[in-house]
């Protein structure tokens, strides 16, 4: 299994599509995070996924204050326009900030919103299989265009931030993504145990430290910890501040091989936005070649959907396979 | 006397919807989800110099005696994310997506909305609707939560801090009112929100806003706070009705005539002689109303389960029902009773089965000719003042307009009554519109006409409907 590399490119239209069109190709994905500032990074994925060929897009959302119902069929549609190289980063609102822009309830505790996201990736995962594969028929000897027992109803039970219940009937309004499941991505943190082990896959922040040793810096638990969590079947990424300097740049391939040692599949880089551009040529000229040379990462087969990309085997439907 | 410059004709391309306009059957029929069928649509269109490019939005399945409506094109995208992926495949063409009004909240439309128009350098649109019912509220977390007049009254405020955030992107923090650092503040009977806008300036200054009203409060909407009415008014002769009652309201808002646009949604059947193009829309029609779809709209109307009569047989010799046996559609006719009583009449009188009475009343296509034949009659219809432009539905995807674009736009442009390329920079000037004003205008004006008693009715809700 290769060595998997994303890096963050913000949504911006001049230097994030620089960036994007620059380590397509090279790198497996890239995470488009989402803040409520700026561009909406679904539109934004959406947008660089007919201008891409092989690069994965991970756009954030925050499920907090927004609808999962719109979440799951645009997201969905994201992997018909992004030809199956789609995935989906899970993140909550827990500021007054963001609470503020929708008015709708009051800032969320951490608990309480990672509790809600759990369930609602549970949802978007049950929207998108409420079509079966093959629920699109255009029998014209009985004149359906669909076969509707090839369609699901969800009726999920939730309960917001607030502690307020509410349902989500289905089916979606749009057919199954091609991926079956576009791969769904939490960062690990204190209070979303659920959260990370309902992920497809999981970020860790770390930090090269001094020395060059991992030492795991975010609120949430180690890697080691979190291996325990998971077990083998889920993919955990480090979260990692680009390296800036030609000292830190050429000790990227050591660092990632102890990595690997310790149990991470690969690492997600994060750059300030102004330094992105730069630093996807740095990505793709020095730091996936010495990756290569290294023995680290393989090419990927041209094509390949994202579910590949990351060693996750095709998704099953929770209706069909149930 | 010098001539009257002639009036140009503008075109628009609707994607083919979850109707029985559109069908699935014919072997030219291609994917209703695949992004290559959307971006074969919109390049068609971009090629034929259209204003914009029409997606329709989809939030619960149809319904149909209490289960999924299985006869029609089922499924669609998420309106938004097709229309970021045209940015990309397109230059000129304007993107305009339906959004509800009523189960998504303002910050997040006017963001996803914002988005467009700076991926797309200003050819953002949005047709705003409201949605009715607890049926669709099922897949929302707030339900069906707003009686019929709130929904209406929602809707205009929310077009207003729409255009509050629009007009706040690319400002800077602290400009609103009473706040420290905040870009915007909107407190009224729907909504308390407040926060930064932080996107660049919308090349646009504005999305275009599109509506669909039809009835009395639904036109003063449209004068108050649209920049395009999408009608159903496509025979020029109620066009031209609707067109000047329209037009006459835009004076109280503080608009010219050229500020509101009229867009109907049309179907165009082309043929090389106008008998051959008459014979295709018979074929057409017949297409478009399946045996098993003649009787499921009937249903429609009869509100009861039909399905023991032969669609090849007369029409059914049973009362309508009462109760409303279609779920997530609007249903257009208002008096079942009168108009179950005329189709009888003209059964009888034309000796047609039930499918071919429903061929009759369901599928008039709009114009039917040459190519010539139809750029005349379109030319005609906007010299008149029964349109502006016309939205064309076609009934393939994605090939439904390509003889469109391919004969009838150089008809059009013999005629000297369409472009011969796009003439501004974005979607607003493409249309003939003029620039963004801000949001207060907007407001002020409708407070403004509403305050003078001959304005409009005192009805203030207005009627929508949802456009497929």
């Amino acid at each position: 299994m290769s060595f998997i590399i994303g890096t963050t490119i913000t949504a911006d239209p001049r230097t994030g599509l620089a960036a994007a069109k620059t380590v397509d190709g090279h790198i497996d994905f890239a995470l488009v995070p989402d803040a409520f500032d700026g561009i909406d990074a679904l539109e934004f994925a959406s947008w660089l996924g007919p201008i891409t060929s092989e690069l994965g897009l991970i756009p954030g959302v925050r499920v907090t204050h927004t609808e999962p119902f719109h979440v799951a069929t645009a997201s969905a549609t994201l992997d018909y326009t992004a030809r199956s190289r789609s995935g989906l980063s899970i993140g909550v609102s827990t500021s007054d900030a963001d609470a503020a822009l929708f008015g709708r309830r009051p800032a969320a505790d951490s608990a309480p919103a990672w509790a809600e996201a759990a369930q609602i990736i549970d949802l978007v995962r049950r929207l998108w299989d409420s079509w079966d594969d093959d629920a699109i028929i255009r029998d014209q000897s009985t004149d359906r265009y669909i076969d509707r027992d090839r369609l699901h109803i969800v009726d999920a039970q939730l309960s917001d931030s607030a502690g307020t219940d509410y349902s989500v009937l289905g089916p979606s309004i749009t057919p199954r993504p091609p991926q079956g499941h576009p791969p769904i991505v939490v960062r690990a943190d204190a209070d979303n145990a659920a959260a990370v082990e309902s992920a497809d896959i999981v970020f860790a922040d770390v930090d090269a430290g001094d020395a060059g040793v991992a030492e795991f810096t975010g609120a949430g638990p180690s890697l080691d910890e979190l291996k325990g969590l998971l077990g083998p079947k889920t993919p955990i990424l480090a979260r990692l501040a680009a390296p800036t300097s030609p000292v830190e740049v050429a000790r990227t391939t050591d660092f990632a091989l102890e990595l690997q040692s310790r149990g991470a599949s690969g690492i997600v880089f994060s750059a300030p936005r102004e330094e992105q551009l730069e630093f996807s040529i740095r990505l793709v000229s020095e730091i996936v070649p010495a990756l290569t040379a290294a023995g680290l990462r393989a090419p990927t087969a041209s094509g390949a959907d994202l579910r590949t990309r990351l060693g996750l085997p095709a998704a099953h439907s929770l209706y069909t396979h149930a | 006397m010098p001539e009257l410059p002639l009036r140009q004709v503008h075109l628009a391309a609707h994607f083919p919807g979850v109707n029985n306009t559109t069908v699935w059957s014919d072997p030219a029929s291609g994917s209703h989800i695949e992004f290559d069928s959307f971006a074969h649509l919109a390049r068609t269109a971009e090629a034929g110099l259209f204003d914009f490019f029409f997606l329709a939005e989809g939030l619960r399945l149809r319904e149909h005696q209490g289960q999924i409506f299985d006869l029609d094109v089922v499924g669609r995208p998420n309106t938004t994310a097709v229309l970021s992926a045209l940015a990309a495949v397109t230059n000129h063409i304007g993107l305009a997506g339906t959004l509800s009004s009523t189960f998504n909240e303002p910050f997040d439309i006017a963001r996803k909305l914002a988005s467009i128009d700076v991926l797309s350098s200003g050819r953002a649109a949005w047709n705003v609707v409201t949605t009715s019912n607890a049926f669709t509220g099922a897949n929302f977390r707030r339900g069906g939560y707003l009686d019929y007049a709130e929904r209406y009254l929602r809707a205009e405020d929310f077009i207003d801090v729409a255009r509050e955030l629009w007009d706040a992107a690319g400002r800077g923090p602290g400009h609103a009112a009473g706040t420290t650092g905040d870009d915007f503040s909107h407190i009224s009977d729907f909504f308390d929100i407040s926060g930064r806008f932080s996107l660049p300036s919308l090349p646009s200054g504005h999305p275009v806003i599109l509506q669909a009203g039809d009835s009395d409060s639904g036109r003063d909407f449209a004068a108050g706070s649209a920049d395009v009415i999408f009608t159903r008014h496509s025979d020029p002769e109620s066009g031209r009705k609707f067109y000047a009652d329209v037009k006459t309201r835009l004076a109280d808002y503080g608009r010219g005539e050229d500020d509101l646009k009229i867009f109907p949604g049309i179907s165009v059947i082309l043929g090389d002689t106008q008998e051959e193009a008459a014979e295709r829309s018979r074929e057409v029609a017949s297409q478009q109303v399946s045996e098993a779809g003649a009787i499921a709209f009937l249903e429609r109307v009869w509100d009861r389960d039909l399905s023991a009569f032969d669609p090849d047989g007369p029409l059914p010799d049973v009362p309508p029902a009462g109760e409303s046996i279609s779920k997530g559609r609007v249903k257009h006719i208002k008096d079942t009773e009168a108009t179950i009583a005329e189709w009888r009449a003209l059964a009888e009188a034309e000796n047609l089965t039930a499918r071919e009475l429903v061929i009759k009343v369901s599928t008039r296509h709009s114009f039917v000719g040459t190519p010539r034949q139809v750029a005349r009659d379109l030319s005609e219809a906007v010299q008149t003042r029964s349109a502006d432009g016309y939205i064309l539905v076609p009934h393939l995807t994605p090939g439904g307009l390509d003889d469109v674009v391919a004969k009838v736009v150089p008809e059009l442009q013999e005629l000297g009554v369409y472009r011969t390329e796009y003439p501004g920079q974005n979607l607003r000037e493409n249309l003939g519109l003029p620039p963004a004003r801000p949001a207060g205008e907007w407001t002020s004006n409708r407070v403004r006409a509403r305050a003078t008693p001959n304005a409009n009715s005192t009805d203030t809700s207005p009627a929508y409907r949802e456009v497929s």
